[in-house]
C-alpha cells in the first residue's frame, strides 16, 4: 500500500496558489486603502478586515474536521484519506484561532482601551483554541497502528466538537457584551458601509481560496510523512528478518 | 461592564493596523514557507513518484 | 448478564483496588486538601477574599484532584496486563464505561464531600441551600467522570499520556467548571433561583458525555 496522495490535482493547486495570491493583495489594497475610515473607530477598524475572515476560517476549518472524522468512523467511507484531512484542517483551524485572538486583542486595544475582554466570544475563541490544540498534541504521538490511531482521533475530535456549543451557550449565559456578528446581519447596508461590506466578502473569499490552498498542501505533507514513516518500517522488519530489502518499488 | 465602542487612542489606531497586518502576513508566510520546505525534503527523501 | 450488572462488577473491581491499595486516601485527597491550603497563601486570608470566591477555588481543588483519579483509574489497567484480561472477560463496552465511571464519580463525591468540609471551614463560609449544592456537586461529577473516563481510554496506552491528559480533558471541562461554580455562588447567596439554568446544563452535560461514552468506549478499549 503507497499512502502518497494528492488532495487537489496539481494544475488546480497552483491555481489556487494564484488565486489567494491576488485575493490577498487585493484585499489589502481595499482594506488598507479602498474601503473608507470609520466614523468612530477610525483606523483602527481595518483590523476587521483580517479579524472576521480569520474567525470565519477557524470555524470552517474546524468544521471540516468533525466532517472528515464522521467520515472516517462511518464504516462505508473509511479511509485515511479522512484523518489526513481532519488533520489538516484542524491544525489550519488552530492556526487562524491564534490569529483571530492576536488581531482581536489588537482591535480591542485602541477601540474598547483594553487588550482583552471576558466577553462570551472571545472565551469561546479562547477555549476552542486549547480543546484543538489538545487533539493536534493527541494527533503528533506516534503509534504503530495507523488505522487505530486515525479511529481514536476522529473520536476525539468529535467529542471536542460536540464540546463547543456547550462551551458557547455556557459562556454566552455567563457575559454577553459584544457588538452582534455583522457579515451574516441580513440589515447589513444598514449598519455598514457599502465598500466596507464588499471588503469585508472579499476578505472572507480570499481566506477561504487560501484555506483550500493551503489545506491542499498540508495534505499532501501528511501523506509524504505517512509514506516516510511506512517505509522505515518495512526497512526495519526486512532488516529484522534478513530478507533483501527492496526499497525503491 | 459593558463596553462601548468609542475610540479609547484616537491617535495611534494607525500603528494597531500596521502591526496586525504585518503580524499576519508575516505568520502566515512562516507557515506556507515551513509547509513548502518540508515538502520539499519529504520529496527529495522518498523515491520518484510512478506515474500511473 | 445484563450491562448493568457488568458495570456494577467493573465497579466494585475498581472501588476494591481503591481501597486497598489506598491512593485516593493516601495521596488525592491529600493533594486536594494542600491546593485549598495554597490558595490561602495565595489569596490573603484576612481580606475576606476567601469566602466570597470559595465556590470557584473549590472546584479548581476538585477538578485538579480528578485529574489525578482518572490517571489512576486507567493506571491501575496497565498493571499485570490488567486490561487484556478485562478485555478477554469479554464483558460489554459501554458496561466496562460504566462501571469505570461510576467507580471514578463515587470516589469524587466523596473528595468533594471532604474538601467541601474544609473550605466551609477553612474559609469561613456559611452555607445555604444545601439541596442545590448537592444537586449541583451530583451533576458536574456525573459529568467530569463520564468526560475524564472517556479521555483516558483515549489517552490510555500511548506515550507521554500523563502530560497529554489535562491538555485534552481541562477544555472539554471549561463547561463544567463555569456552570459549578455559578451554581455554587447562586446557592451561597441563598438564590437558588438563579442556580437552576445551571444546574440544568451540567444536567445536559452529563448526560451528552455519558451518552457518548458507553458508544465510543467499545471501539476505544479495543484500540489501547
Amino acid at each position: 500500500m503507497r499512502t502518497r496522495d494528492r488532495l487537489l490535482d496539481p494544475r488546480l493547486s497552483r491555481a489556487l496558489g494564484v488565486a489567494s495570491l491576488v485575493s490577498l493583495v487585493v484585499l489589502a489594497l481595499f482594506g488598507l486603502w479602498g474601503a473608507p475610515e470609520d466614523g468612530t473607530q477610525k483606523e483602527a477598524q481595518r483590523l476587521m478586515y483580517l479579524h472576521v475572515p480569520a474567525a470565519w476560517l477557524a470555524y470552517l476549518a474546524f468544521g471540516v474536521t468533525a466532517a472528515a472524522s464522521a467520515l472516517f468512523l462511518w464504516p462505508r467511507t473509511r479511509s485515511l484519506v479522512w484523518d489526513r484531512l481532519a488533520g489538516a484542517s484542524a491544525e489550519l483551524g488552530v492556526l487562524f484561532t491564534a490569529l483571530t485572538l492576536v488581531l482581536g486583542s489588537l482591535w480591542g486595544k485602541p477601540v474598547w482601551g483594553i487588550w482583552w475582554a471576558w466577553d462570551a466570544r472571545l472565551v469561546t475563541t479562547a477555549v476552542l483554541f486549547f480543546l484543538y490544540l489538545g487533539y493536534l498534541a493527541l494527533r503528533r504521538i506516534p503509534s504503530g497502528d495507523p488505522i487505530g490511531s486515525a479511529k481514536r482521533n476522529a473520536i476525539a475530535a468529535l467529542i471536542a466538537f460536540v464540546d463547543v456549543p456547550i462551551v458557547h451557550f455556557s459562556v454566552e449565559w455567563w457575559r454577553t457584551l459584544h457588538q452582534k456578528a455583522t457579515v451574516f446581519n441580513p440589515q447589513l447596508d444598514a449598519k455598514i458601509d457599502g465598500v466596507m461590506a464588499l471588503t469585508l466578502w472579499i476578505g472572507v473569499i480570499a481566506f477561504t481560496i487560501l484555506y483550500l490552498y493551503l489545506l491542499d498542501k498540508r495534505y499532501r505533507l501528511a501523506s509524504l510523512e505517512d509514506e516516510m514513516e511506512e517505509r522505515e518500517v518495512e526497512a526495519a522488519i526486512a532488516e529484522r528478518i534478513g530478507a533483501p530489502v527492496e526499497v525503491a518499488r | 461592564m459593558r463596553l462601548a465602542v468609542q475610540l479609547a487612542d484616537p491617535d495611534y489606531g494607525w500603528a494597531y493596523v500596521i502591526v496586525g497586518w504585518t503580524l499576519t502576513a508575516a505568520v502566515l508566510a512562516a507557515y506556507f514557507g515551513r509547509l513548502v520546505v518540508r515538502i520539499r525534503r519529504a520529496e527529495r527523501t522518498l523515491p520518484p513518484e510512478t506515474e500511473q | 448478564m445484563s450491562v448493568w450488572r457488568e458495570a456494577g462488577l467493573v465497579a466494585g473491581k475498581d472501588l476494591r483496588i481503591e481501597s486497598r491499595s489506598r491512593v485516593a486516601v493516601s495521596q488525592i485527597l491529600p493533594f486536594g486538601l494542600i491546593v485549598i491550603l495554597l490558595f490561602a497563601f495565595a489569596l490573603d486570608p484576612d481580606r475576606g477574599f476567601l469566602a466570597r470566591v470559595a465556590p470557584g477555588l473549590f472546584w479548581i481543588a476538585v477538578l485538579l484532584a480528578s485529574l489525578l483519579a482518572i490517571g489512576r483509574a486507567f493506571q491501575t489497567e496497565e498493571q499485570h496486563n490488567a486490561r487484556d484480561g478485562l478485555r478477554l472477560a469479554g464483558l460489554d463496552g459501554a458496561a466496562i464505561f460504566l462501571g469505570k465511571a461510576a467507580a471514578i464519580a463515587l470516589e469524587l463525591l466523596v473528595l468533594e464531600a471532604i474538601l467541601g468540609t474544609g473550605v466551609v471551614l477553612l474559609y469561613n463560609v456559611s452555607v445555604h441551600g444545601i439541596g442545590v449544592l448537592l444537586l449541583t456537586a451530583l451533576a458536574a461529577t456525573i459529568g467530569l467522570a463520564a468526560t475524564g473516563t472517556l479521555y483516558g481510554v483515549l489517552a490510555a496506552g500511548i506515550r507521554l499520556r500523563e502530560t497529554l491528559l489535562p491538555l485534552l480533558l481541562l477544555p472539554v471541562l471549561a463547561p463544567v467548571m463555569l456552570g459549578a461554580t455559578r451554581a455554587f455562588e447562586d446557592g451561597l447567596e441563598g438564590a437558588p433561583g438563579d442556580a437552576w439554568p445551571w444546574v440544568a446544563l451540567l444536567g445536559i452535560f452529563a448526560v451528552l458525555y455519558t451518552a457518548i461514552g458507553v458508544l465510543a468506549f467499545g471501539p476505544l478499549w479495543e484500540e489501547s
